[in-house]
């Protein structure tokens, strides 16, 4: 079962999915991007980490949606250390035209 | 709580009574074994408080026939043994007999209620749990008939498709009730094959609810003969609003045109379309250029498809990640490579869809799926042929009558509105027969396309020639159509009833510059290329066709 970890700092979240990124995480990783920073306010960038993220499947682009869907319009997303079949799944789904991916 | 009390000492069981009475407690009283079991099965109380030394049927005897009682009925009915034993040996034969705990005597009031209390405590969590068993079993008898239920409307949805195409091959391996994978196809009013492949986020019920309508409009447009990049952008637009985010659908749209010799592909993230020659080999994989269906809406959706001239195609597979994805025992992935060495070893195109079937069977080796697998092989080359086949030829059977229509289109509807569906469903109203159809059709989607692209935009065709030039052909034509600032298309046609049938005739004029005429006639009657060729297909399905003024009119007959 993979882990969801979040942190904050300058008014950015960094997000880490450790394991396997799929629809068994959807409540962890919901309850992290719904956090709020200090005082209430929303994070004006998300870095979603997938540095131990071992695979994502269809649910886990879903749920990449959810978060650019709360992030709003002005929010900047950025992903992060993606693993080769990572980047696959990203390209096949051209996630890179909505997602900045790193 | 209803306790029943087994007790053959008079004056043990009123004292019993009375303290449980006292904690509010109902009591059945019995004075030995057989009443007590007799009282039991007639009244299944929430407890039972057991002597063991007993006239007629001793305690261990009387709790054997309850506790095999209360597990036929499925229940848990507690028993505590009242002894004023001491021996170890004979307190754990209570226990073997299925007793659950024991009270010494003589009675302590506070030891009693503690014990009692405790044991009513598990028998509510018991309770609970048969009231959640049967809540469970409740929702999943519910859940079964849903599924039923969306089982069969998705059926009586996909089962419009025409059966028997030969040159169509598919395999599907769902995962759950029904597939997260959905196939569809149909032939157009212009005698094209249409084929879909979706691939929902999530499996069986979730997944299904976003096919029906997919595979409605799937059908209702192609056979109104729309073109693929306005099927892909309306099925874009209804999943868009109709599922939340985060769920999307995966899907490669193609379309075959058998008349006009070229493929169609649509391929917004399905894993790479692979392009088969005749010898079985892999000259081309079509990459995913766009996003999922339902995730982005409106503008942003990139609706255009890349063209490929037929014969550059053999045939073309198709598959959901599933089949990429698929592990064996060991937790290695079939991957790209694997279907690359599947597709290999096949030796000849006739061999391919079975190699790879096998391939993948070969490799999972019994292991279970976890996604949902789809394998799909179009013929392209016998499927043009075999579309053409089935077409009914020669008179409609009802009489022509007689009316006309005329359409002007201005640049800025060009952009939106493909016109030729608009016509092609008057044509399916006239009866024309499906030969008829599929002629008329053919005739005026190259005389207004040439009219858009050589007429208004002044493409040059000979781009075409290539087969990168082929696509940037396309590309090109919908970046200078986004450009022009003006002109226009006008298409009339009309139709008299003559002898033995009907004529149409047909004029298409542009706002062009124009064309030497005589020059695309000379082309027209030597070009063996692969452009150019649109008017003279056109050409030999009409009883005349000219061009006129300085090339920016042409009027067809067709007579049928």
């Amino acid at each position: 079962m993979a882990q969801v970890s979040v942190s904050a700092s300058n008014g950015e979240m960094t997000i880490r999915v450790a394991g396997r990124f799929d629809f068994n995480v959807h409540k962890e990783f919901r309850a992290a991007y719904e956090q709020t920073l200090g005082g209430g306010s929303v994070p004006a960038k998300y870095i979603i980490d997938f540095g131990a993220t071992e695979y994502i499947d269809s649910s886990a682009l879903g749920m990449l949606l959810m978060l650019r869907e709360r992030a709003g319009k002005g929010a900047h997303i950025v992903i992060v250390h993606c693993n080769q079949e990572i980047k696959d799944i990203l390209g096949i789904s051209n996630f890179n035209k909505l997602f900045n991916i790193e | 709580m209803r306790i029943l009390v087994v007790e053959d000492d008079r004056l043990n069981r009123a004292e019993l009574r009375a303290i449980l009475a006292r904690m509010g407690h109902q009591v059945l009283l019995a004075g030995n074994g057989e009443e007590g079991v007799a009282l039991f099965m007639q009244e299944l109380p929430d407890m039972v408080l057991m002597d063991v030394l007993m006239p007629v049927m001793d305690g261990y005897e009387a709790v054997r026939q309850i506790k095999r009682h209360s597990g036929d009925v499925g229940q848990f009915i507690p028993v505590i043994f009242l002894t004023s034993l001491t021996d170890d040996a004979e307190l754990a034969r209570c226990v073997e007999y299925g007793g659950d705990d024991f009270l010494s005597k003589p009675y302590n009031y506070t030891l009693i209620k503690a014990k009692v209390d405790a044991f009513d405590r598990i028998h509510a969590l018991y309770g609970m749990l048969a009231r959640q068993k049967q809540e469970l079993e409740r929702h999943q008898g519910k859940l079964e008939n849903e599924i039923k239920l969306a089982r069969h409307v998705f059926n009586a949805v996909i089962s419009k498709q025409p059966k028997n195409i030969n040159c169509l091959r598919q395999w599907m391996y769902p995962v759950g009730h029904f597939s997260g994978d959905l196939l569809v196809y149909e032939r157009s009013p212009g005698g094209q094959l249409y084929v879909m492949l979706g691939d929902f986020t999530g499996h069986g019920l979730a997944a299904a609810l976003g096919a029906i309508p997919v595979s409605d409009i799937f059908f209702s447009m192609t056979k109104k003969g729309f073109c693929l990049a306005d099927i892909a952008a309306e099925i874009n637009r209804k999943l868009h609003y109709l599922l939340p985010t985060g769920h999307f659908c995966a899907a490669c749209l193609i379309s075959i045109d058998g008349v006009r010799k070229r493929v169609e592909v649509w391929n917004g993230s399905l894993p790479p379309v692979l392009v088969i020659d005749a010898e079985g080999r892999i000259t081309r994989k079509i990459l995913s250029t766009k996003l999922p269906l339902g995730v982005v809406g409106g503008a942003d959706f990139d609706r255009h498809p890349e063209v490929i001239p037929l014969s550059d195609v053999h045939s073309l597979l198709l598959y959901s990640d599933g089949l990429i994805e698929a592990q064996n025992s060991s937790g290695q992935q079939f991957n790209m490579t694997g279907l690359d060495h599947a597709v290999h070893a096949a030796g000849s195109a006739a061999a391919v869809f079975d190699a790879v079937k096998d391939g993948i069977t070969k490799f999972m080796d019994g292991h279970e799926a976890h996604d949902d697998i789809s394998l799909l092989e179009l013929q392209c080359e016998g499927l043009s042929g075999e579309l053409m086949d089935g077409v009914t030829e020669g008179p409609s059977g009802t009489l022509a009558t007689a009316w006309s229509l005329e359409l002007r289109l201005g640049v800025g509807t060009l952009r939106k509105i493909d016109p030729l569906p608009v016509l092609m469903n008057w044509l399916v109203q006239t009866k024309l027969s499906e030969g008829q159809r599929i002629h008329v059709y053919t005739v005026l989607s190259e005389l207004v396309n040439n009219a858009v692209e050589h007429g208004l935009l002044e493409l040059d065709s000979s781009k075409k020639a290539t087969f990168d030039g082929f696509e940037s052909y396309y590309t090109k034509r919908n970046e200078l159509l986004e450009k022009l600032a003006q002109g226009h298309v006008s298409i009339r046609l009309e139709q008299s009833p003559v002898v033995g049938g009907r004529l149409i005739k047909m004029r298409v004029e542009d706002s062009g510059q124009g064309f030497d005429v005589d020059k695309v006639y000379s082309m027209l009657d030597d070009n063996k290329e692969k452009f150019g060729r649109g008017i003279a297909l056109a050409r030999s399905m009409c009883s005349t066709l000219v061009y006129k003024g300085n090339g920016n009119t042409v009027e067809a007959e067709y007579r049928g």
